[in-house]
């Protein structure tokens, strides 16, 4: 059985006197593609921010890499291979596709004080760089041919949704994380947008990752994950094969509504 | 990435342009002045590059890097027997480490508050500089300034002129290569998308601190010219209006590359001192400039000039090389 | 502490408070910090410093100049500068930051070249023969006027704000222009308001004060500053919150002047300011989020 990369045991976590995440456990392993659907309010984005690091878990345990992840910020989360793309890319516009996702390969150089100055030190002699070593052996258009990305000396605002979503997912990939999370990469994608998608998603699980995959668009989800964990009002109710799923009486109360067994 | 060809081409141009300008103020005391005075605001110009043009964090506490490296260089150079090689790092530090302590007791601030806080400390450091007499000299400042002995031979003007203009192209072709290594990428990403950057493992706070130290330490060297080239500091020069030109002055000249800092540096002695038709409004117009830029020319006058000579050689592949173009 | 100083803490307060209502009410309707505010008091109270002494015009007349400079000021300065920016950088905060800074500056420039780089004494509405005495403190004709206005003003305001069409407005808008867009609010129209009126106050306050303290072409940056710094201390929660961080804030400077020199007014500025946005950035009363 491959690597468990993600375990999620009796997960709790509320917001006063609202419960997002009820008792909530799951797994990840890799090479998987995991979707992580639900209606808004179902808890889906509380379980993001806690698998990334952003918030704590009130009780329960989350694992990476058999290491406890509880109460990580971003950065450290980052150290635990995690990496995630947001729901409204966060790319910088002025700067080129190829730029951004460099920072993606410069993130252990410039982790600590010492890397920035010695980083900063090369950057004024322009030589001694290690984020310049490392980036001359073309990992960053590998990646990007990899993902489909042409030109990638562009500057990110003329690029299209779809687009920037795959510089994120290019980004993402340059940290080479064990886990990654895609959050809500389908909104506002047309075909091609979806396509880039799923080419990204293949790319990544030729990487050795495992993939969460979070999405209101409970069909395009169905059609890429392996696995599908279905949230409703912070609790799992399905847990299983993607086409049990859409069939199963779960889905339909979830969707639309308790109805009597046909 | 800049390809190696253009930044060759930079370093070439430039340098004829520093050398021409060296050779055009040879011989005349009043240009050799002009010239140092335009040096002094370039240094304070290229100060605020890298944390707020290239960073996107907007301190206000500018004119204490500035009084910090002119006292220092008044107290040691020019009234003690240090030589100028020991005092201007020693004001550069001093001037690096205020903005770490204000910039990690500011670190959870941004835009308004950022700037608020920046601008009390600033105002905060003009009235330290009038009260600590003992140190200062209180309002009277310091005076009876010479000229201070650099690797053990006194300074002549014409020779400090020509180092100043020197390490003017040394510091804005060194924050030009910075701009497009992985650091400066870094630095410029922080500006739009921090949360990015902070999700690829780099602690974007360490980040800020390291580029407002550095840039504090270059606009020190900007008050350590003040003091060598006056006979006397007095605390008025270190206000905080200057600020205002700091940030000006890099927005006027133009933000996609370090030369336009100088070039803003070169348009403001030109605005408020030189043109005689101007004489006290020189400032208004000049901060009727920046309102122009910032509202319909956000690229600076060397943006454009950059978008001209890129249609001149026909357009076509050439792009803007990592430009930050139409940032406003 | 002097009785005397109290009244001093009174009628500084009451100028921080008026600059802070006119942020929060650019704060409401635009969701911007207008830090051009201090310049326009400035130039209100400069230039009617100005038409008196040198125009030789009646106190009204100049004073009334002067407010109308400030709103059009204000209003310029929203349509020609923050609007097209804002519109050009969708969300980015630096650009409109650095835009309106600028202004501060311009306008503070324009005020020295208008009127002279001197100090002007301000001119006082109202000079009692005799003054009224308080104890031990004495108080002049124009601290009635500046209490008495600055309260007509909060509850003018007030008034304006709960009845009118444009105050309610106002309120609804906010930090979320574009919901309001989509409700169908006048976002443009509201805004406009909000500037005006940010100038009107600003454009009172200047010679109200000024006869108290004198003013310069300089003086438009610390009035920008404390004013904010109030607006901050008070809060966004409550029209009266303004004033509450003004009293608060002329009462710390001037206890700090008065305890430890004058230097230490910035000094004890600087202190608090930072600890209150460290510790408390939503201010005394802070605005009651809604979900």
């Amino acid at each position: 059985m491959a690597d468990l990369i993600l375990e999620c045991r009796g997960v709790n976590k509320a917001y006063g006197a609202v419960r997002a995440l009820n008792d909530v456990s799951l797994e990840l392993r890799a090479g998987e593609v995991l979707g992580l659907v639900g209606p808004n309010g179902a808890g889906k984005t509380t379980l993001v921010d806690l698998i990334g690091g952003e918030q704590r878990p009130d009780s329960g345990a989350i694992t990476a890499l058999g290491r406890p992840l509880a109460g990580a910020p971003s950065r450290r989360a980052r150290v635990n291979g995690l990496a995630r793309t947001f729901q409204h890319p966060q790319v910088a516009l002025d700067l080129t596709a190829r730029e951004n996702m460099l920072i993606g390969l410069a993130g252990p150089s410039l982790a600590t004080l010492s890397g920035q100055l010695r980083e900063l030190a090369a950057g004024i002699l322009g030589a001694g760089s290690r984020i310049q070593r490392d980036s001359a052996h073309g990992e960053v258009e590998r990646v990007a041919a990899a993902l489909g990305l042409a030109d990638i000396e562009r500057e990110c605002r003329e690029l299209t949704l779809g687009e920037l979503r795959l510089v994120e997912v290019g980004r993402a990939l340059l940290t080479r994380p064990a886990l990654m999370l895609l959050d809500e990469p389908f909104a506002g994608s047309d075909a091609h947008g979806v396509a880039g998608i799923r080419a990204a998603i293949a790319e990544i699980l030729r990487n050795g990752c495992g993939v969460i995959l979070v999405d209101h668009n409970v069909d395009i989800v169905a059609s890429l994950a392996h696995r599908i964990a279905l949230l409703n009002l912070g609790a799992k109710v399905f847990d299983g094969d993607p086409k049990a799923c859409l069939a199963s009486p779960e889905m339909q109360a979830v969707y639309f509504g308790e109805r009597e067994a046909a | 990435m800049l390809r190696g060809g253009s930044a060759w081409v930079e370093s070439i141009v430039t340098l004829a342009l520093a050398i021409a300008a060296m050779v055009a103020v040879h011989g005349s005391p009043y240009l050799e002045a002009v010239a140092l005075l335009t040096c002094t605001y370039a240094f304070i110009a290229l100060g605020m590059y890298l944390p707020f043009i290239m960073g996107g964090a907007l301190s206000m506490a500018y004119n204490a890097y500035l009084g910090v490296g002119a006292y220092a260089m008044a107290l040691l150079a020019t009234r003690g027997d240090w030589d100028l090689a020991w005092s201007l790092p020693i004001g550069m530090i001093i001037a690096a480490a205020t903005a770490v302590v204000l910039g990690f007791a500011t670190r959870r601030l941004s835009g308004f508050y950022l700037a608020a806080v920046t601008l009390l400390f600033g105002i905060a450091f003009t009235t330290w500089l009038v009260d600590a007499e003992s140190v200062t000299g209180g309002s009277g400042g310091l005076q009876g300034l010479r000229v201070p002995v650099f690797a053990g031979k006194p300074l002549s003007n014409s020779t400090l002129v020509m180092l100043t203009i020197l390490a003017v192209w040394i510091v804005a072709l060194a924050l030009s290569r910075l701009r497009n290594s992985p650091f400066g990428v870094a630095v410029r990403a922080r500006r739009r998308a921090a949360i990015a950057v902070e999700s690829c493992g780099i602690p974007v706070s360490t980040l800020t601190l390291v580029s407002l130290a550095l840039g504090a330490a270059v606009a020190s060297v900007g008050g350590s010219l003040f003091a060598v080239t006056n006979h006397a500091i007095v605390p008025e020069s270190f206000a905080v209006d200057i600020v205002f030109l700091c940030i000006f002055m890099p927005l006027l000249g133009g933000q996609d590359r370090p030369w336009g800092a100088v070039l803003g540096a070169v348009l403001v002695v030109t605005f408020t001192f030189q043109l005689t038709f101007f004489k006290e409004t020189g400032s208004l117009f000049f901060s009727l400039a920046v309102l122009l830029v910032l509202v319909i020319a956000p690229r600076g006058v060397l943006g454009y000039v950059l978008i001209g000579l890129q249609k001149l050689r026909g357009g076509g592949h050439a792009k803007t090389q990592g430009g930050a173009a139409r940032n406003g | 502490m002097p009785a005397q100083l109290f009244v001093s803490i009174v009628e500084i307060g009451c100028f921080f408070a008026l600059i802070a209502l006119g942020y929060l009410i650019v704060l409401y309707g635009a969701g911007f910090f207008h830090f051009a505010l201090g310049p326009y008091a400035m130039f209100s109270a400069l230039g009617a410093a100005y038409w008196v002494t040198v125009s030789e015009w009646p106190l009204w007349m100049a004073v009334l100049a002067g407010v109308a400079a400030a709103v059009g000021l204000s209003v310029v300065t929203e349509l020609l500068v923050v609007r097209p920016i804002e519109k050009r950088v969708h969300g980015e905060e630096l650009p409109s930051l650095i835009a309106v800074v600028a202004t501060l500056f311009a306008v503070s420039q324009a005020g020295g070249t208008l009127f002279g780089r001197k100090p002007f004494p301000g001119q006082p509405w109202l000079d009692f023969e005799d003054p009224i005495e308080w104890g031990e403190a004495v108080i002049g004709g124009q601290t009635v006027i500046i209490v008495g206005v600055t309260l007509a003003i909060f509850i003018l305001l007030a008034a304006w704000l709960r009845w009118s069409r444009y105050g309610q407005w106002l309120r609804a808008v906010g930090e979320n222009q574009q919901a309001a867009r989509t409700l169908g609010f006048p976002v443009a129209r509201i805004r406009l308001a909000a500037f005006a009126m940010g100038g009107l106050i600003a454009g009172i306050a200047g010679p109200l004060f000024s006869p108290k303290a004198g003013v310069n072409f300089e003086s438009g940056l610390s009035y920008s500053l404390f004013g904010f710094i109030a607006l901050v201390m008070g809060g966004t929660g409550s029209i009266w919150a303004p004033l509450a961080g003004g009293l608060i804030l002329a009462a710390l400077q001037i206890a700090a002047s008065y305890l430890f020199g004058s230097p230490s007014l910035n000094y004890a500025t600087l202190i608090a300011a930072a600890l209150f946005f460290a510790f408390r950035p939503e201010g005394l009363f802070a605005r009651r989020v809604r979900h």
